[in-house]
């Protein structure tokens, strides 16, 4: 092969002084200069474990094992139940909360005021001193959603009584959860508990979740994966806009309910709920990325990145190959556009569940098909492309089942390579809520943000061969 | 009735298509017959045969050709204009409206954009170099490490995952190479020819290559190392490699080896590898005695000009040559003159070198005459410098080592230390020659004369001053294809008085002989 | 987006190799080797194998963004294409390799000659159905079907005669009348003569006279071949070294051994390209019969 080369036109990659690339030019060669930064933030020791994963061919080969599980999961709406009925391994005193683990003390605002709320709900305590006593006395368990197979937007907080979304991935079998959405303004994912907020989750409990159970079964169950595909040709990111994706849910349920034995006026008050909550499939989104997701974890040697997750303190991501461990960094802020009335200076760190969906190729990282989403996180539509561009450099392929429109049909890039991301610096692209940092104000924003390069390097670093 | 044809270059479509296409041709209003196939021989014959083709044209079996009959001209011409239209089409490009694209940051982004790059120039900070060599290597590409301060940990596992794939790593710390004629880092525009360079050290890659184009010969490939190479620990892996490449290189006829004396379970390796090429093979290791080295096939010299001579030799069909050492003749007389200038107390020789084997190289050739030399970089530990700011007798300087280099430019590049250095020399009243190296070529400055010039001028008057004069003695190293033109920096050196040489070796034997003129 | 090769040819070089993109299909692209003046085929397929064939599957992959003209190269086993996103890794990919050669089919057996005349009929009904410009019956018959039919007539038959007595010079005459002839980007008489080569591996057995007369045959075969484009050229190469696409392999081994699923082989290799795949069915039905006294197309 030296010998090939000297039969070959030189054409160098320099990384570098520029002005090498400069000369191999002017003497007629080719050279393509690299816009080089130190790897893994100038840490020497993660820029050479990194540089030994690069293109190995066990990880290559672990990488298309879970990529190729992840992008053929079909992941399909089974039911609604209880969580402590449909989610195994979930005990009576557990809470999930979004993100990595965290104790009570380390909570931020909104996760706090949801925690309350839920001890509230649950009946485990009649007032907020006593469920704030309750909390920090270490009767109850907190446990990330992620640890359980589910997810949960903002503070994601689950216990047990509250209904879930069973989502099966027909093709392995895995199953996933998650809530269901509140609506927007007073809600307990932002940390809000007064008494509306618990009337409405009790609501949910008792005439939501049982009808939308009697639908589903009515229905036979309902393909997800082809509402999102359908979702992302109408303009939705199906994280940070939902309204197409909830207007085919929507139009799925509403037969199907008609058809069932629940009673006219509860068919009337769910339906009036849905309708009134473009958000309402964002929870189905989440659940069928993290069937799918989960479809590609546990894959030795594998980089593919199955969950990036925030507790509104620390930024987590895991990893295919790395089980069950986390990679942390602290929380980033969001940078985005505030409701009148609130600064960034109101403003939580990045928290939730819901970044399951760039993990999987949508919401951010599907930016470039939902244009309307920058007048709602800031921007242009060519700043929308440019992001969604910008991931292909970091994912391990596209999703053919997820085409983009204004990308020419091209598939949306899915599987985010941890290598990859550390290698060109390139962080994966967020798009998200912004909540209010003290517990139950609510939403203040959105915007974009990025997921903390920290996480990436910690998990290269890990022991991957 | 009419019928005309015309060649479309190049144009594959599917078979399906063609037929397809064949028939919307048919279809066309005025048209009766029309045909697209493959223009080859027989197909033509066949057309020709049906009546479709008026005469035989030439065959093009790679381009479609298309021939229509109608009721007219103008039917027929428009028929093959739509057709011709028709197959050009191509699919709408998705208009990129003002999209930014993201410049590639990683050596994998890197063959996104550029699929057949074979080669990797890495100069970015030693601490990062060996990552980047490392990525480079496992995707397939030949790599240059111009980076120092890469450990010989990191350069072993390299140039072993590299040789096992039959891939090169030169260097680290490889300053210069030349490959298929472009070169890379610190290097010179040399005529190509049938000269094959592997060598250990950069400057003396400059000065053999240079010199080769001198001497009117060419060279194939240079090669660099990297100062570690040849170590026992590293084996000469890259060394062997490169002999290896230009022994299977049929373009080239000659092997030249330049090094340092290699350990000496290397230096076996070596030579035994370039004794079995089945080339002549001219060998330099810097400080070896010649005579050790030579053998049937391998000539062993002194100094990088014998090498280059040598080389040249050899690739014009003569014998590689007698290398006797002494000063050429056309020198004598100015040994003479330029000693008679000197008074008795201006004794010492002051090498200030911006090339690190040009300074080792005149060490070696001055002390053979002149006993010690100080330097910072000595042959013998017990003749360093203790303070390297200030010269003692005889001195020579690199001012390319690291203790000068901290948080400044190379030497070569930036002239500014080795500008004082000639006043302080010329200041000393002991000083009688200042011996310098100027390197052109890419990556160099680009007017080294026109940096030295005021330096040498304030330097005589210095000198001047104090009722002496100091003389200046020096080589270029360069060619004319370099972008600051060879001829015309030695013709702005001389202009003010410096005597150059053709080459570094010369030079050092010229200042012993004007210094020994005086002793 | 980095794809696996679900599998390679036999013929696609395992190092480092530079190509430029030569053509690109709807479900192939051609890439010309720098070095070799030959082509590979990327190809998106469920099952079809070539010998230069880089195959990746039909859920993976678009061509769409390959350019004509650009360069795709191949780097420690990943090829990559300029100006597209498409990557496809070859490193893991099964490689696919020809046994024609080693097939040894017995013509004269009772259930080869039934397995050839069933696909016989099937060609010829299929080519009378689909209106191609070849018949194979009409080959041995004077003045019979399209002009390009009756034209390549007559080279057929003398090459079916020629190889019959390993004769070199008539043989190549011959194949120099068919190359190049016909429509289609492989012209169809380029594919009768890969197929009629297919037959003729088909049969040779151990029979060291029969490899020695295809291998001679080959080398001149070579030099003709130059009039005929890039696209033939390459298939007539490998042809020549004994390595065809998995459809006509299949079929030439479910004829040999008289496979159930002939009717599905026959439908595979037919439906190969327009009329491609019946014109080398057609060649490979031909090739099987020569030096054979019992069986014969005409």
């Amino acid at each position: 092969m030296v010998n090939k080369l000297f039969e070959q036109d030189l054409q160098v990659i320099n990384i570098g002084l520029s002005s090498f690339a400069d000369s191999i030019q002017q003497t007629g060669g080719k050279a393509t200069h690299l816009d080089w930064r130190p790897p893994a933030s100038g840490d020497r020791e993660i820029g050479m474990s990194l540089a030994l994963l690069v293109n190995a061919p066990e990880v290559e080969d672990a990488n298309r094992i879970a990529h190729e599980r992840f992008l053929s999961a079909q992941p399909v709406l089974m039911g609604v139940e209880q969580a402590l009925k449909a989610i195994p391994n979930l005990s009576e005193r557990t809470l999930l909360h979004a993100g990595p683990p965290i104790e009570w003390d380390r909570m931020c605002g909104p996760m706090l005021g949801a925690i309350i709320g839920a001890i509230l709900y649950e009946g485990w305590a009649g007032d907020q001193e006593s469920a704030r006593q309750l909390a920090a006395s270490g009767e109850i368990t907190f446990a990330p959603c992620h640890h359980l197979g589910a997810v949960g937007p903002m503070s994601g907080v689950i216990s047990p009584s509250m209904p879930v979304w069973i989502v099966k991935n027909q093709e392995r079998g895995n199953v996933s959860f998650s809530n269901l959405n509140e609506g927007l303004g007073k809600v307990l994912r932002f940390g809000a508990n007064d008494p509306s907020v618990l009337e409405r989750l009790k609501w949910m409990e008792t005439v939501l979740g049982p009808a939308m159970n009697a639908a589903v079964q009515q229905l036979g169950g309902i393909e997800l994966r082809s509402i999102i595909a359908q979702a992302l040709h109408m303009g939705d990111e199906c994280h940070n806009r939902n309204a197409a994706a909830s207007s085919l849910l929507f139009k799925k349920l509403t037969p199907a309910l008609l058809r069932t034995e629940v009673p006219q006026k509860d068919i009337a008050s769910v339906l009036e709920f849905i309708a009134g909550n473009d958000h309402f499939f964002l929870n189905l989104s989440m659940a069928s990325c993290k069937a799918m997701l989960d479809a590609g974890h546990g894959v030795e040697h594998s980089t593919l990145v199955t969950a990036m997750a925030r507790n509104g303190v620390e930024f987590g991501i895991r990893m295919s190959g790395t089980g069950d461990q986390w990679f942390t960094a602290p929380a980033p802020m969001v940078d985005g556009l505030f409701f009148p009335g609130y600064t960034s200076a109101d403003a939580a760190p990045d928290l939730g569940d819901s970044a399951i969906t760039e993990t999987a190729g949508i919401g951010g990282f599907a930016m470039g098909a939902a244009p309307a989403i920058v007048q709602f996180v800031g921007g242009t539509p060519q700043d929308a492309i440019a992001y969604t561009r910008e991931m292909y450099h970091i994912t391990i392929g596209i999703n053919g089942g997820f085409t983009l429109p204004p990308l020419n049909f091209d598939g949306a890039p899915a599987g985010i390579d941890a290598r990859k991301v550390v290698d060109t610096g390139i962080a994966p692209v967020i798009n998200t809520g912004i909540a209010h940092k003290d517990a139950g104000v609510g939403q203040v924003g959105a915007g974009i943000t990025r997921a903390p390069l920290e996480c990436f390097n910690k998990a290269v670093q890990s022991k991957i061969l | 009735m009419a019928n005309s044809q015309r060649m479309i270059k190049n144009l594959y479509r599917d078979s399906v298509s063609l037929m397809q296409f064949s028939e919307k041709l048919r279809a066309l209003d005025g048209i009766q017959q029309a045909s697209a196939v493959m223009a080859t021989e027989n197909n033509i014959s066949l057309l020709v045969e049906a009546g479709l083709l008026a005469t035989i044209v030439p065959p093009s079996p790679n381009d479609l050709l298309i021939v229509v009959e109608g009721e007219d001209d103008s039917s027929v011409g428009a028929a093959l204009d739509q057709a011709e239209a028709m197959l050009k089409q191509k699919s709408a490009e998705t208009g990129e409206g003002g999209v930014r694209r993201v410049p590639p940051r990683s050596i994998e982004m890197g063959l996104e954009s550029m699929p057949a790059a074979n080669f990797a120039l890495i100069s970015t900070p030693g601490e990062y170099a060996a990552a980047e060599a490392r990525k480079a290597i496992q995707l397939g590409l030949n790599v240059m490490i111009f980076s120092d301060s890469v450990s010989m940990e990191e350069e072993i596992p390299l140039k072993q995952y590299a040789r096992e794939h039959d891939l090169l790593v030169m260097g680290p710390d490889c300053g210069t190479a030349i490959i298929n004629g472009i070169p890379l880092g610190f290097a010179n525009v040399v005529r190509r020819g049938d000269i094959g360079v592997v060598a250990a050290s950069g400057t003396g890659l400059q000065q053999v290559t240079s010199l080769i184009d001198r001497f009117g010969g060419g060279i194939t490939q240079a090669i660099g190392t990297g100062g570690h190479d040849l170590k026992s620990e590293v084996g000469g892996i890259t060394m062997l490699q490169g002999i290896g490449a230009l022994t299977a290189d049929p373009s080239t006829k000659i092997i030249l080896l330049v090094s340092k004396p290699p350990s000496p379970d290397v230096m076996k390796n070596v030579l035994e590898m370039a004794d079995q090429s089945g080339k002549p093979v001219v060998v330099d290791f810097i400080g070896a005695d010649p005579a050790s080295i030579t053998s049937d096939s391998i000539t062993g010299v002194r100094t990088l000009e014998d090498a280059a001579k040598a080389s040249v030799n050899l690739s014009q069909g003569k014998a590689s040559g007698e290398f006797t050492g002494n000063l050429p003749d056309q020198y004598i007389n100015v040994a003479k003159e330029c000693a008679a200038k000197l008074n008795a107390r201006q004794k010492y020789i002051r090498g200030l070198f911006s090339g690190g084997t040009f300074c080792y190289e005149t060490l070696l050739l001055l002390s053979e005459t002149l006993g010690i030399i100080y330097s910072n970089t000595p042959i013998k530990q017990e003749h360093k410098l203790e303070d390297v700011w200030k010269s003692r007798e005889h001195t020579a300087i690199d001012l390319g080592d690291d203790l000068f280099t901290q948080g400044r430019p190379h030497p070569m590049i930036d002239f500014r230390l080795r500008n004082e250095r000639i006043l302080d020399e010329a200041a000393d009243p002991n000083t009688a020659l200042i011996l310098l190296d100027v390197v052109l070529g890419y990556g160099s400055n680009m007017d080294p004369a026109g940096e030295l010039i005021p330096a040498i001028q304030e330097a005589q008057k210095i000198a001047a001053q104090a009722g002496r004069s100091v003389v200046f003695v020096g080589s270029v190293c360069g060619t004319d294809g370099d972008p600051q033109n060879l001829s015309r920096q030695e013709a702005l050196l001389r202009d003010v008085g410096v005597i150059l040489t053709e080459s570094n070796a010369q030079a050092a034997r010229l200042a012993a002989a004007i210094v020994n003129g005086r002793v | 987006m980095q794809i696996q090769a679900a599998s390679i040819g036999e013929a696609i070089p395992r190092d480092n190799f530079d190509a430029v993109i030569h053509n690109v299909f709807d479900t192939a692209a051609n890439l010309c080797l720098v070095d070799k003046n030959r082509l590979i085929t990327l190809l998106v397929s469920d099952q079809n194998e070539l010998p230069q064939g880089i195959r990746i599957t039909q859920r993976t992959a678009s061509l769409q963004s390959l350019t004509v003209g650009l360069v795709a190269a191949c780097r420690a086993g990943v090829l990559r294409f300029e100006s597209s996103p498409l990557t496809v890794d070859l490193r893991s990919a099964p490689v696919w390799e020809c046994h024609i050669s080693e097939l040894n089919v017995d013509m004269k057996s009772a259930s080869s000659v039934q397995s050839w005349s069933r696909v016989w009929q099937m060609l010829n009904s299929r080519q009378k159905l689909s209106k191609a410009e070849i018949v194979a019956d009409d080959l041995f018959q004077r003045n019979a079907g399209s002009l390009l039919s009756q034209k390549i007539s007559r080279p057929v038959l003398q090459l079916i005669s020629s190889t019959g007595q390993f004769e070199i010079e008539k043989s190549i005459e011959a194949a120099g009348k068919m190359i190049g002839l016909g429509p289609g980007v492989t012209p169809a008489g380029d594919d009768l003569l890969i197929g009629f080569l297919a037959g003729l591996w088909s049969i040779s057995g151990k029979f060291q006279g029969r490899r020695s007369f295809i291998h001679s045959l080959g080398i001149r075969l070579m030099g003709v071949a130059e009039q005929t484009n890039l696209i033939s050229r390459t298939y007539l190469y490998h042809a020549v070294h004994g390595q065809f696409s998995s459809s006509l392999t299949n079929l030439a081994q479910a004829i040999a051994l008289g496979s159930e699923n002939l009717q599905d082989m026959a439908d595979a290799a037919m439906r190969v390209g327009h009329s491609s795949g019946m014109d080398s069915v057609t060649g490979l039905l031909i090739g099987l019969c020569i030096r054979n006294t019992e069986l014969s197309p005409a």
